[in-house]
């Protein structure tokens, strides 16, 4: 009898600390994206007034240029055209990609391919460029950014520009973002140089085959970092 | 009681005069201001300050940051005493937080005049770029042509029309309304995207002056929808797994029975 009862104490004991335990493993084992310190971009604040409370000039110089149509500068753009992140054993072309009929943005049919959306800056010019890539397919198995989500902060990545020369950038943020939540910084188009590094993660959804997140990794100019 | 209405009275007397403050803090504009008068250099003065000395036509000041309020702009010819009589004056007002461009120009009857246009800040979708036509000339009216098809028809002088367009190297030019005469010849313009190109057509067409002048304004770009990049859920974040859900729900079956059981026993006892 006495027996049976220290034995059913003990039942209780065990299951009580499973009860507690299991949660508590299962939340501390889950990768860990968000990591680091998302850096700032953006326009700058707008300049002071021209004229000060009395009226007074307080800009010395204004700044001009000729808005005649025939003086207009025609630029070319050089597109990034190769990806290397060595910790991640990543070494793909970049294509440039814009936006779908349907507002969301093209996403290179290969998926050991990574794709520069071209609508925003070049990698290193001011502004937040932006890489994508897969992160798996269906049909073609993991893609260029399979990996992305547990890249070290610190890491270097490097981005070859069509005309020869490749920059470094080095990561320094990771975070994770609801699709339809991705923040509006990520297209500025002025502010300091950042690179982000965008693909898919989060649950999946069977039904629309499709993640629910996106993971994205900031990187500055190795030379800021 | 007393306590009660004196910190009333010492909040409102804190709080009241901040918040008016506040409210009269003048919000600022940006200000361009665009010289479309041919042949003409410029001293510009802003409330009797000279602002800018030697101004050439068909130039452009980066954004000037004003605020709100009435203004009164003076157009001199450059090195003319800032007493002389002007060749262009005008007041204009300014609301809070527009960007406004402030055209010195030719009326339709060949007149100097200055207009005041609200540039369009609505956001472009994403991938595509902006026109906008400005007629500021003494002629008849035009239409704009991109790449040799009209974009857009019979803009009149003073009236301003504008269209979305794709993002690329446009070639731009203008011709006298329905497929009259070409005034300015096809010139390469890139259209990039979440800015608008604002073209003014200055000039006189009977001195044979028309040109046209571009003002950029960026930053109206909007994101793309979404980045999909994934249709395979292999690198899916692990859910939480049937094993462990199974485990804890058998967990919670044995801790009831053994603690029912363990009650009855202790009351049989």
């Amino acid at each position: 009898m006495k027996a049976q009862r220290s034995f059913a104490r003990w039942l209780v004991a065990a299951s009580v600390y499973i009860l507690v335990a299991t949660p508590i493993w299962w939340v501390v084992s889950r990768p860990h994206i968000e990591a680091g310190t998302v850096p700032a971009t953006g326009a700058a604040p707008r300049a002071a007034p021209v004229l000060d409370q009395k009226g007074v000039l307080t800009l010395a110089k204004v700044a001009v240029r000729s808005a005649r149509l025939s003086d207009q500068a025609v630029s070319e753009v050089v597109p990034p055209v190769r990806l290397g992140i060595p910790a991640l054993g990543v070494d793909a072309s970049i294509v440039p990609v814009g936006v779908e009929p349907h507002g969301g943005m093209e996403v290179p049919e290969d998926v050991r391919t990574a794709g520069w959306y071209r609508f925003g800056p070049l990698p290193g010019a001011q502004g937040s460029a932006m890489v994508i890539g897969h992160v798996d397919s269906r049909v073609q198995g993991p893609g260029v950014f399979f990996g992305l989500s547990k890249l070290r902060l610190g890491e270097r990545i490097g981005v070859q520009l069509a005309d020869g020369p490749t920059q470094y950038f080095v990561a320094v943020a990771r975070r994770f973002f609801a699709k339809d939540e991705l923040p509006q910084d990520l297209f500025a188009r002025d502010g300091p140089p950042r690179l982000t590094l965008v693909t898919c993660g989060g649950g999946f959804d069977e039904r629309a085959r499709s993640y629910t997140h996106n993971v994205i990794v900031y990187a500055v100019p190795e030379t800021e970092a | 009681m007393r306590k009660v209405l004196s910190l009333l009275t010492s909040f409102l007397l804190v709080v009241i005069p901040a918040g008016g403050s506040l409210a009269k803090a003048k919000a600022s504009s940006a200000v361009t201001i665009v010289h479309g008068l041919p042949r003409f250099t410029a001293d510009v003065y802003v409330n009797g300050e000279l602002l800018l000395s030697g101004f050439k036509a068909e130039s452009t000041t980066d954004p000037l940051t004003l605020e709100e309020g009435e203004y009164d702009v003076a157009i001199r010819n450059v090195g003319s005493a800032p007493d002389s009589e002007p060749a262009l004056q005008d007041v204009i007002t300014l609301g809070p937080g527009l960007n406004v461009s402030v055209v010195a120009h030719l009326d339709e009857t060949g007149t100097p005049a200055l207009t005041v246009f609200d540039n369009d800040l609505s956001q472009i979708p994403a991938g595509e770029s902006r026109l906008v036509m400005r007629h500021q000339a003494a002629a008849p009216a035009v239409d704009v042509m991109s790449d040799g098809e009209t974009l857009l028809a019979e803009v009149a002088s003073g009236a301003e029309a504008e269209t979305n367009l794709a993002v690329a190297t446009h070639e731009v030019a203008v011709a006298l309304a329905g497929g009259g005469e070409e005034i300015v010849d096809p010139t390469a313009l890139q259209f990039d995207e979440g800015a608008a190109q604002v073209l003014y057509l200055i000039g006189s067409a009977e001195e044979d002056t028309l040109d046209l002048m571009v003002q950029t304004v960026s930053g109206l770009q909007s994101a793309p929808a979404g980045v999909a990049t994934g249709d395979g859920g292999l690198a899916e974040s692990p859910g939480f797994p049937l094993w462990v859900a199974i485990l804890m729900v058998g967990a919670a079956v044995v801790l009831v029975a053994s603690s029912v059981r363990l009650r009855k026993e202790r009351t049989r006892g």
